[in-house]
């Protein structure tokens, strides 16, 4: 399903943003939001796992039912480095990347599962050769 | 010695509201209680000595705790030998800090840049284009009648802004809750839309269009179509006439205007819509700034390089040019090649294509707590937690300075940033004149 996806904090994760390492952010910063009727058509229920993909790439998530229907087509999740790995760094010569409003695919994921930041980040910068 | 203390007037080191009215209770230097604050600012006091960074470190294939000056002596060395460092965060640090970031910067030839380039960046563009009425968060609680929040969440992101400064106030001639409206604009039915008298439910990257028509009812045109960003063009021009007809008015507008297409045009519209009612009433328009002390960094920069971010000292002389010189198109592109961040994570807040370069190159990083950056970086330095355990000056988010306290002393071997900074900027000129 086309979705247009929002980033946004939330006091969860404003509250958790100095304890990055802290189940507290992971779950703040791992959850997408997605209307209840759009959940429905996905066939996925709370707390099963979506995967969310952009140009940049997919990333997992946990859905659940958000507390602010409708809001049909557009998925919410807050700021972090798990919404972040499939943003564009693309800023359209604002030096302000798109962090509302980008378009992403959402599908049922069935088996996947949320990485914890240390995996996240050895997945994403491995490339880059810094984490033994 | 476990005698209780409590400071009072503690300005609070989270969100742009810098609320001054908190009470901190002290004993043993641990912090137990904490008053007034709303719980973004509570679990920060709170969590203060959690998931701290213990020692300065080094990381070059791994990690190995170092002294304080071996750490400097590296910084120095990493920043000095670069062709192209980027000197970012400095939102949640002290202005001390950034005068002191802005002469490494300038003694280095790098780039400094603030979160602002990713939060309020694009408005400040709009703010050179179209200019902005403005006042104090002070004077909105006393007069304001009509407040809009448009694409922020207060509720979320500044819990005690309406409690302090606008519709939960109790200003001098808007004393209760019914003295005002207060309207809503977002994507979504957010936590602060309930709170409203009004709200309207728009498309997301629907702003700009949604703020022109509102521009246009002003000026007495017709909307001819039906909807305008999915909403009945009869709400705007409702909502047209009850701006027009308040008696002070004022525009808070968030991230929803800054990053969603668009971005520094939307801001631009909503300025321009503001200027033009002026013409009937009195409005103003306040950014709903995110970090403590971004707007430090923005008024630091502006007064010591005549540019509020993002800007290039390659040259020898300041430059300015976001889209070129603002820090995601800098390591998106692999321009920069070695980092130095205050304050910040940008590894996690950075999309991934500029984090992935970021990780990539030289970086030190100056921090309280462990983030993803201070794991991937190569020189760490413990840093005392700003308006805890260091005092200094920050700007609220409509440019007001507030002074921050120390309530506690900070853990054996962290210091105040402006100290880390300073020893790094005195090690880079002892090289340069070797
Ligand atoms: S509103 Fe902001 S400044 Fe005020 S107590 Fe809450 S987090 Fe702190």
């Amino acid at each position: 399903m086309k979705v247009k996806l929002v980033t946004v904090r939330s006091l969860a994760q404003g509250g958790a943003k100095d304890r990055k390492f802290a189940d507290e952010f992971n779950k703040a910063a791992t959850r997408c939001e997605v209307d209840e009727e759009d959940m429905e058509e996905l066939g996925v229920k709370p707390g099963e796992c979506v995967k969310l993909t952009t140009r940049e790439g997919s990333v997992v998530l946990e859905a659940t039912k958000s507390s602010q229907s409708p809001h049909r087509g557009i998925v919410f999740v807050a700021y972090g480095p798990w919404i972040n790995s499939i943003t564009s760094s693309e800023t359209g010569g604002t030096g302000m990347p798109t962090l509302k409003g980008a378009e992403a695919e959402i599908e049922p994921c069935p088996g996947g599962r949320v990485l914890g930041l240390e995996e996240l980040l050895d997945r994403n910068l491995k490339k880059a050769g810094r984490l033994e | 010695m476990s005698e209780e203390r409590t400071v009072r007037d503690v300005a609070c080191p989270f969100c742009g509201c810098c609320c001054d009215d908190l009470e901190v209770t002290v004993a043993n230097d641990r912090i137990v209680r904490v008053r007034n604050a709303c719980a973004l600012g509570r679990s920060k006091f709170e969590s203060a000595l959690e998931g701290r960074v213990p020692n300065p470190r080094r990381n070059f294939g791994n990690a190995v705790e170092v002294r304080f000056s071996e750490a400097v002596e590296l910084s120095a060395k990493i920043l000095s030998e670069a062709r192209y460092p980027l000197l970012w965060g400095w939102s949640c640090t002290t202005s001390e800090a950034q005068r002191v970031g802005v002469e490494l910067a300038e003694e280095v030839g790098g780039v400094i840049d603030s979160t602002t380039s990713t939060c309020h960046g694009p408005g400040i563009l709009a703010v050179h284009d179209v200019g902005e009425s403005s006042c104090t968060l002070g004077e909105v609680r006393h007069r304001a009648d009509l407040v809009v929040y448009w694409g922020c969440n207060p509720v979320h992101a500044h819990p005690r802004h309406m409690q302090r400064y606008t519709v939960l106030s109790e200003g001098r001639f808007r004393k209760r809750r019914k003295d005002r409206r207060m309207v809503v604009v977002d994507v979504r039915r957010t936590a602060t839309a309930r709170m409203a008298d009004e709200f309207i439910q728009i498309e997301p990257n629907g702003d700009y269009e949604a703020l022109t028509a509102i521009r246009m009812c002003i000026r007495g045109e017709e909307l001819e179509q039906e909807n305008v960003a999915g909403v009945p063009s009869g709400r705007f021009e409702e909502l047209a006439d009850e701006m027009m007809s308040c008696e002070f008015g004022a525009m808070f507008f968030g991230l929803g205007l800054t990053m969603s297409e668009g971005k520094s045009r939307n801001v631009d519209a909503a300025l321009s819509l503001v200027r033009e009612l002026n013409e009937r009433t009195k409005f103003v328009i306040i950014p709903m700034r995110g970090h403590f002390n971004v707007t430090g960094a923005n008024e630091v920069l502006a007064w010591q390089t005549g540019y509020p971010f993002a800007v290039d000292f390659s040259q020898g002389y300041p430059r300015y040019n976001p889209g070129e010189t603002t820090a995601v198109d800098i390591a998106k592109r692999g321009d920069c090649d070695a980092a130095l961040v205050v304050a910040s994570d940008p590894i996690s807040n950075f999309p991934i294509g500029a984090a992935r370069h970021l990780a990539s190159i030289p970086l030190v990083a100056i921090d309280p707590h462990e983030t993803a950056t201070t794991k991937v970086a190569n020189v760490v330095f413990p840093s005392a937690i700003v308006g805890i355990e260091a005092g200094g000056t920050v700007y609220r988010m409509d440019g007001v300075p507030i002074e921050l306290k120390k309530v506690i002393e900070p853990p054996k071997g962290s210091f105040r940033d402006e100290e880390i900074l300073s020893a790094i900027l005195k090690a880079v000129r002892a090289l340069r004149r070797r």
